[in-house]
């Protein structure tokens, strides 16, 4: 608004200039200067007890006994094996042998359980993370069995710098992945399905019919629409993210006696902001679909017969409806004033913020006044 | 955040005087407003400023308007001057001015002349955001009617 409306509607009022506003403006700066120099004392009392909790941090952090895992001395290792065969007779029986490798270093040994192939039975004994200065060795003893069979034993070293094959794989860091999608979403109190009977709030309050449900052309009472770039850039400076997103759910709500429109979405493209591909969030818009009766009990100017056979579209600029499945652009807010805890709003008011793609441009809802390329979005992005 | 003075002293004062039509008690409220400002914390947030000045005010004009007899409130709505400056300005505008609810010549006084955000001036009346654009709209038709302009904001 410019100085001059705003002078104009200042006379209207009737409200005159002010006549003490030099004088107490000096006494404002003055009276400010001795609140701003308040005593230091409260300042000090803070930074050194800021001070001494950092260190109490510290010190708890440096002295909590670490836990360490001791892979020195020979003495400390011992590895018991178990040889399981099967006799002639069919009787399972093991065998238990206590080894000690020799000649290893800082090795943790690893042994596997005996596998059986028919007559033949295998133990892998593994140490990994170690070095061994010879030939790891054990001690083997035959089992006793009634007949002659085959066992062998297999003892291997895994050096690091070796490739060996184990029994059970090392464990390795997984590998670094995207942050998981996040779920925002939020549910209204309240929620309306839509009548088989519609009627648009401007055929109810003005009884005026009209084509269908029809969405009504743009009239007085709509926001002006300033030039496109300067529109896009402010938005995108505004939002809290910009993102190409489906809608996934659409549900009609209200909110202040106001009909509302909640959406859930999820995020397919992130161009800015803080919300990431995956994510799920529920955008608040202003219009939609509320019961007749309801509206008509918060708009005493409107009225029609059997109210409750409909449903009122308040359409609150938008001039193309959304729809389930379809992907659009959204410019959101995060300021949930008003609305439910970790809701969404658009960054402009109104369905200047959402935008849809036709003939390879986007369209805002709120007309085809405002729109954006891919190229601008791209440079916008990059900004 | 450092307060600038000359900015909200005639910000603060026509949203007082708007509450209580009358000039002298206008400015003694205001000026309470911001003595009493000092008293508070002092925020970073130029939102949260506004906030406390505005509610501030808004508190102090509510005592006062109730100390105020109903007798007192015509004679002091206009004097002699005022008829004289509502014949020579925008009689429209003025009408419809007049015809809008006491909140709403408020709302049009904050959101349009003293620029407050819109997120201020819903949690001054406890209304939400929605709510709050539902009513400029309504209010802003009208106005750009009598104004004659299609690029009012």
């Amino acid at each position: 608004m410019t100085e001059k409306d705003k002078k104009k509607i200042t006379e209207a009022l009737g409200i005159p200039e002010p006549d003490r506003k030099k004088e107490f403006a000096e006494e404002f700066a003055k009276r400010s200067e001795g609140v701003q120099k308040k005593p230091i004392k409260p300042i000090i009392m803070r930074i050194t007890a800021a001070a001494a909790m950092l260190a109490v941090c510290i010190g708890a952090l440096t002295l909590f006994p670490k836990h360490k895992t001791d892979f020195g001395g020979d003495d400390n290792i011992e590895v018991i094996e178990t040889t399981t065969y099967q006799s002639v007779d069919g009787a399972i029986h093991s065998v238990p042998h206590t080894t000690s490798p020799t000649n290893t270093e800082g090795g943790v040994i690893v042994t596997t359980a005996a596998k059986t192939s028919g007559k033949t039975v295998t133990a892998v004994t593994t140490m990994q993370n170690g070095t061994t200065k010879g030939p790891a060795s054990q001690r083997t003893t035959a089992a006793k069995t009634t007949e002659g069979r085959d066992e062998s034993r297999t003892t291997t070293a895994d050096h690091h710098e070796t490739d060996v094959t184990t029994a059970e794989p090392i464990v390795q860091d997984p590998p670094v992945t995207a942050a998981p999608p996040r779920d925002l979403t939020v549910s209204p109190d309240v929620t309306y399905t839509v009548r088989d009977n519609t009627i648009t709030e401007e055929e109810l309050l003005t009884g005026e019919g009209s084509d269908g449900i029809g969405i009504p052309p743009r009239g007085e009472g709509d926001p002006p629409i300033s030039p496109n770039d300067q529109k896009i850039q402010h938005m995108f400076d505004i939002s809290y993210a910009v993102i190409l997103a489906k809608v996934d759910k659409i549900v009609y709500t209200s909110i202040d006696r106001q009909a509302v429109t909640a959406e859930d979405i999820t995020v397919e493209a992130a161009y800015g902001g803080s919300l990431n591909t995956g994510d799920r969030l529920t955008v608040f818009l202003r219009g939609g679909y509320m019961p007749a009766e309801e509206y008509m009990k918060y708009n005493r100017r409107a009225h029609i017969d059997n109210a409750e056979d409909y449903s009122v579209y308040i359409s609150a600029g938008c001039r193309m409806a959304q729809e389930e499945g379809e992907s659009y652009i959204f410019f959101v807010s995060d300021d949930d004033s008003g609305l439910p805890d970790g809701a969404f709003s658009p960054a402009e008011d109104g369905y200047c913020s959402v935008f849809i793609k036709r003939n390879g441009k986007y369209i805002s809802l709120a007309g085809e006044e405002l729109s954006f390329t891919e190229e601008q979005l791209s440079r916008l992005q990059r900004q | 955040m450092s307060l600038d003075i000359n900015e909200q002293y005639d910000k603060i004062y026509r949203y007082c005087f708007l509450r209580v039509r009358h000039k002298e008690t206008a400015e003694d409220l205001t000026q309470e407003t911001f003595l009493r400002y000092l008293e508070h914390p002092q925020y970073h947030s130029e939102d949260k400023t506004l906030q406390l000045l505005y509610t501030i005010a808004g508190n102090l004009c509510t005592d006062e308007f109730r100390k105020i007899k109903p007798s007192e409130i015509s004679e002091t709505a206009s004097d002699g001057k005022d008829i004289e400056d509502n014949i020579l300005s925008d009689v429209q505008l003025k009408q419809v001015l007049d015809s809008l609810s006491d909140e709403d010549r408020e709302i049009v006084l904050l959101r349009f002349v003293n620029e407050v955000p819109v997120n201020v001036i819903a949690k001054l009346y406890n209304i939400s955001r929605f709510a709050l654009n539902r009513r400029l709209n309504r209010i802003l038709g009208s106005l750009r009617e009598h104004l004659g302009k299609e690029e009012l904001i």
